[in-house]
């Protein structure tokens, strides 16, 4: 176990590494003077040359990436050419609604993709069954921008039951940050409890007809711990397989609906960022998003051998 | 029909006309043509006859255990402390399940959770029926895994059934089934799967526990040597239908129906150690999704006559408490 968390632990550096040469290129691969780009129609040679000189384009390449890396791994993720702060700073002033967002997404679409993955695989091919197939075609399908702005239409300008846009801090109270989260929450939660449901039923209806479940049955146990406790956890590894990818693509969701319900978090850094071509924002950002990638990836290959004692590694 | 013990205080189980289909796509297959029998307390029962005939299906009907979808116990009655259990409600039923009928079945290697111990498994058979702390739960598992005889049981509490043999896990399906010291315990061919050394050990377990515990024990075999070997009455079952009902030592001595005859003329006999070849009974097992007219044995009997492929046999007693359902019985027990 020892061995395979640091085992693991090396390749995780080694994605990283490789990542942070791609991330690195990135400014220096774009077509035309990055400096140049970044500086706008109307800047004069002197302007360029003090971009070319911020951004350290005048060193060589290798100079310059190792002048990058040593910054990165001292925590200096460089400074936005245009809010003139440090990428970190900007990064933990957008910090708290993305992580609003994202948590209350994982938690509404774990919860509700399992239970009703669970329910569907239990009557399957009765009612629920069908709604799911119904839904998860819908789930899929439809792009959040889009439900997103259908629930602001109905719940927002239609009934005023809810705040059309926006963000409150928690700081500022725990109702009032709930209520500019439940829209954006619903709306990128939806794919992603299609996503989980489709995957838990598949998982749960192989394990339902096992052996072990009619001993189960055999013992007297109730419906709801035959289904929960003995099947879920049989079940559970493709399931935290498919938490984890969600996770993972939250990141791309989270940009869309903090667009959509003008909330002021990291995406719409990037956003923000990418139309300024502030490229050291873009980059810090996505190393740390990078990061954040390849250690929910470690967290669920671990999380596999508390699911199934059998996983030697 | 065999009437003289069924109201009796100490029959436990009562089956009477036990109907049991099961519903493919285009067809319905009578897996249990109406079956009657009673279990008494504290016996041993064995119920043979070969693969398909419905030894399991009745097991699995008398605890509602069939799969929903396909399968449906449609007619008869299972009496078992004056009520029926076809009528309990789900919630009933459960309540019975494992506590007062336990069961084993025939594969140890699956028939266990692979992601939970075996201590758990044991501690949960416990926790559903007694209201007991966690800790009891697990010493009552400890317990019943010395009671089993598996080595080393404070280790094996800790287990996981991948890191057990299959000899291993059968115990632990046995300490399973006895956690809450049933009433009836149904083993459905709990050596099947076992080799012939583990076979003769957990049988033995079997049967001191049974007799500790006063445990009555319904044994679903399709072994004659077991039958022999464990049981005091046996059921010989033929295509959904029982065919024959006695004692083991009077089934054994005189067989009163052709298919019991030829099931333990193609038993292997050691003690004359001959290299023969065994015989066996020719023809297959009809059919169970097409109605069957006579008697279900008729196309393979040596004895059948007109009478045989016309009408379908009762039961009937040919001597006390030793009941066949065969026109001929008289001939085939004076043959």
């Amino acid at each position: 176990m020892g061995g395979y968390v640091c085992r693991r632990l090396i390749s995780a550096i080694g994605v990283m590494a490789v990542v942070g040469v791609f991330i690195f290129l990135l400014l220096r691969l774009v077509p035309g003077d990055a400096a140049a780009m970044m500086a706008g129609n109307n800047a004069t040679p002197q302007e360029v040359a003090g971009i070319r000189e911020q951004l350290g384009l005048n060193e060589p390449l290798t100079v310059q990436f190792v002048q990058w890396a040593l910054g990165i791994l001292s925590g200096n993720l460089g400074s936005s050419i245009f809010a003139g702060l440090p990428v970190l700073t900007l990064v933990s002033q957008r910090i708290e609604p993305t992580i609003s967002l994202s948590i209350l997404t994982m938690i509404v679409s774990v919860t509700g993709g399992i239970c009703f993955g669970i329910f569907a695989a239990w009557r399957a091919g009765g009612f629920v069954d069908r709604m799911l197939t119904a839904f998860s075609a819908v789930g899929y399908s439809v792009p959040v921008f889009v439900v997103g702005y259908f629930l602001t239409y109905c719940f927002s300008l239609g009934t005023r039951w809810l705040p059309v846009q926006g963000y409150v801090s928690i700081g500022q109270g725990l109702a009032p940050w709930f209520v500019h989260l439940v829209l954006p929450t619903v709306a990128l939660s939806l794919s992603y409890i299609a996503f989980i449901a489709r995957i838990t039923r598949a998982s749960m209806l192989e394990v339902l007809s096992e052996d072990y479940m009619r001993t189960a049955a055999a013992k007297g146990a109730s419906t709801y711990a035959m289904l929960f406790h003995y099947a879920l956890k049989n079940a559970a590894a493709p399931i935290l397989t498919v938490i984890g990818l969600s996770f993972a693509y939250l990141i791309g969701g989270v940009v869309i609906t903090e667009t959509v319900f003008n909330l002021p978090g990291i995406g719409r850094l990037v956003v923000d960022a990418i139309n300024n071509r502030d490229y050291p924002v873009i980059q810090g950002v996505l190393i740390l998003v990078s990061g954040l990638y390849v250690l929910i990836n470690l967290a669920v290959d671990l999380a596999y051998r508390l699911v199934d004692p059998r996983i030697r590694y | 029909m065999q009437m003289q013990n069924t109201s009796g205080d100490n029959v436990l189980l009562d089956v009477r006309d036990l109907d049991t289909h099961f519903y493919g796509e285009e067809s319905v297959t009578r897996a249990l043509g109406g079956i009657s029998f009673h279990v008494n307390r504290g016996e041993t029962l064995g119920i043979v006859g070969e693969s398909g005939c419905g030894k399991s299906v009745t097991a699995l009907s008398i605890l509602r255990l069939l799969p929903k979808l396909t399968a449906k116990t449609v007619g008869g009655e299972i009496r078992f402390h004056g009520s029926d259990l076809l009528k309990l409600s789900e919630r009933e039923i459960r309540k019975i399940r494992g506590d007062r009928i336990a069961m084993i079945f025939q594969e140890p290697m699956t028939s266990l959770s692979p992601v939970h111990t075996v201590g758990h498994q044991i501690a949960e058979a416990v926790q559903i029926h007694t209201k007991v702390s966690r800790s009891d739960a697990l010493e009552r598992s400890r317990e019943m895994l010395r009671l089993v005889r598996i080595a080393d049981p404070e280790r094996r509490l800790y287990s996981y059934p991948h890191e057990m043999s299959g000899g291993m896990r059968q115990r632990v399906m046995i300490a399973m089934a006895l956690a809450c010291s049933p009433e009836l315990l149904i083993a459905d061919e709990p050596t099947t799967a076992l080799d012939v050394t583990m076979q003769a050990q957990i049988l033995r377990l079997i049967i001191d526990l049974k007799q500790r515990m006063g445990t009555a024990v319904m044994f679903i075999t399709h072994d004659l040597g077991v039958v022999a070997e464990t049981c005091q009455r046996v059921i010989v079952m033929y295509a959904g239908r029982i065919v024959e009902q006695a004692d083991v030592l009077d089934l054994f001595a005189r067989p009163a129906h052709p298919y019991t005859q030829g099931l333990m003329r193609s038993m292997p006999d050691r003690r004359h150690g001959r290299r023969q070849r065994l015989p066996e009974i020719p023809g297959i097992v009809p059919s169970l999704r097409e109605p069957i007219v006579g008697c279900s044995f008729a196309p393979r009997c040596p004895f059948a006559i007109d009478i045989c492929r016309e009408k379908a046999p009762t039961m009937r007693d040919v001597r006390p408490s030793h009941a066949a359902a065969c026109w001929r019985s008289e001939e085939v027990l004076g043959a």
